[in-house]
């Protein structure tokens, strides 16, 4: 394969990436929890469309509002019967309640659907535009398309909506954001809601192009994780950059070094980076202006 | 005497186990210029934060237009007018000072928006050439500026401020002073908390002395001013 082909799987595979860490790097950022359980809300994204499409034939790009929706309810209900209690905590307790989820929701999906292998198989599956010796499979194209969008609409909705305005005032200053009347409890339902939804449209987009199983989160997770580190946390355009920087590191460790240490590959970066750079390579953690609620 | 806009009756109020407040209970009419002043943890933070729903009293009335409004969030009473400018100015750091004003009328609709954010700038002139600029980048006193500009954003009856001139330079204090006078005289009716007793005394109309979290003394501003108690503990002469 030439190094222009590995250019086109990186961009594919980064701005698929982006959006598995969206709505990650969004919840860590403005609730300061590490949701250990995003993976999960990847694989049920990717189970809702799974059976959308065996069941009656719905193609998965067109689950995606379904799922985003399923998602949202369930992360809000979760947000406010679990993960409320767990707000700005010290880290140790979110990862043990959010890893508790993860173990969860992976076992219901474990009963529920089997441990067995599945996947879509869309009539367009294999197939793809060519341009000479190049190839880009139709489905991986139609997922970096959909997941860009899907990172502009929340970028819009952050920076250019009042409810996105409040949700950002919320993770800069609590006390400031309930002095303007902004209702803590319902803007943390909203954004863990959102995180999920994000997780939930990543997972029916990874369907068209990826193996569905319920123990196919935790990998999505780390991944999220090392986005999140590389792209500097809780901001949009970091989880593109991280989310990019990722799909390229991926897909070029994996020729240059091998197929069996992609992984190794990654976390070597993670580290160099966390030495380098802790605030991440775009350098404005998100949650700078983050300050414990406190003071009368 | 008027109908109280604002009235608190034995409040009792405090963190967890500790108790701040006992038994406080005061009335602001439509108009009034309030100050409450005291020493360092007499409790006049948390008695303001008690009546703005930032705390929950543990016993005791908050009236706000003869509503009950004691165990209401904040957001209730920043919908029934009274806004509460907290201490240490809370803004939005990563935010640009527009956004952080236009955060201040959450609670409303989209109408008079605008305007109100036209007539925040005529008042915090210093604030207009910043507004596109971040608010942790501000100086201290347009700090408070904007704070007290993301108050008026939510068109308050009452404006609760806690700690108006703390920390800032005195030539930001007086254009504070002025713009705060110049709000009363328009019709808002103010509470300030704050830990300058002359600066508090001299523009108040009415004025509450806490100590250990009881009010123990009461009047005019310029009344307290001359009380001998006042000179003597607060004002060193």
């Amino acid at each position: 394969m030439t190094t222009v082909q590995q250019i086109i799987n990186a961009l594919l595979l980064g701005g698929l990436l982006a959006l598995v860490a969206l709505g990650f790097s969004l919840v860590w950022g403005i609730m300061n929890v590490i949701n250990l359980a995003h993976g999960t809300f990847i694989m049920l994204g990717a189970y809702t469309a799974y059976w959308m499409f065996s069941l009656w034939g719905v193609d998965p790009f067109l689950s995606i509002p379904v799922a985003m929706l399923l998602l949202f309810v369930l992360g809000a209900i979760l947000q406010v019967s679990v993960i409320n209690f767990i707000v700005r905590a010290p880290v140790l307790a979110t990862l043990l309640v959010t890893f508790g989820l993860e173990i969860l929701i992976t076992n219901i999906a474990l009963k529920l659907w089997t441990a067995d292998v599945r996947s879509v198989q869309t009539h367009y599956a294999g197939r793809g535009i060519a341009l000479g010796s190049l190839s880009i499979p139709y489905n991986k194209l139609g997922a970096l398309v959909l997941a860009l969008i899907i990172t502009a609409l929340l970028w819009l909705f952050l920076e250019r909506t009042k409810l996105g305005r409040a949700i950002r005032a919320t993770a800069y200053d609590q006390v400031g954001a309930r002095a303007v009347g902004i209702n803590i409890g319902r803007m943390y339902a909203l954004t863990f809601g959102i995180g999920a939804a994000l997780a939930g449209a990543a997972g029916a987009l990874i369907s068209t192009t990826s193996a569905i199983t319920p123990m196919m989160g935790s990998s999505y997770t780390i991944r999220a994780f090392a986005i999140c580190v590389l792209g500097g946390l809780g901001s949009v355009t970091g989880a593109l950059v991280g989310g990019l920087l990722f799909g390229f590191i991926e897909v070029f460790g994996v020729v240059w070094i091998g197929p069996g240490y992609s992984d190794a590959i990654v976390f070597l970066v993670l580290v160099l980076v966390l030495i380098m750079r802790p605030q991440g390579i775009l350098g404005r953690a998100f949650s700078a202006g983050v300050q414990e609620a406190g003071g009368a | 005497m008027t109908e109280a806009l604002l009235e608190v009756r034995d409040l009792r109020s405090g963190y967890g186990d500790v108790t701040v407040l006992w038994d406080v209970s005061l009335g602001v009419r439509p108009g009034d210029f309030v100050a409450i002043v005291g020493s360092n943890g007499a409790g006049k933070s948390t008695l303001l934060a008690s009546v703005s729903g930032m705390l929950r009293p543990s016993q005791g009335h908050v009236l706000l237009d003869g509503h009950d409004m004691t165990h209401s969030p904040a957001e209730a009473y920043v919908r029934r007018g009274l806004v509460h400018v907290p201490q240490g100015r809370r803004l939005f750091p990563g935010m640009t000072v527009e956004e952080n004003l236009l955060l201040g009328a959450y609670r409303r609709g989209r109408d008079g928006v605008r305007q109100d954010l036209e007539r925040v700038l005529e008042t915090f002139p210093p604030l207009v050439p910043r507004l596109h600029g971040l608010a942790g980048r501000l100086s201290g006193g347009e700090q408070q500026m904007c704070a007290i500009g993301r108050g008026l954003m939510g068109r308050p009856r009452v404006l609760l401020i806690d700690e108006l001139s703390l920390g800032l330079a005195p030539v930001a204090v007086d254009a504070l002073l002025e713009a705060v006078r110049r709000l009363h005289a328009d019709g808002l009716t103010i509470v300030v908390v704050e830990q300058d007793v002359q600066v508090a005394l001299e523009h108040a109309t009415v004025a509450y002395v806490l100590e250990a979290g009881r009010v123990t003394l009461q009047g005019s501003g310029p009344e307290l001013l001359t009380d001998p108690r006042i000179r003597a503990a607060y004002l060193g002469v």
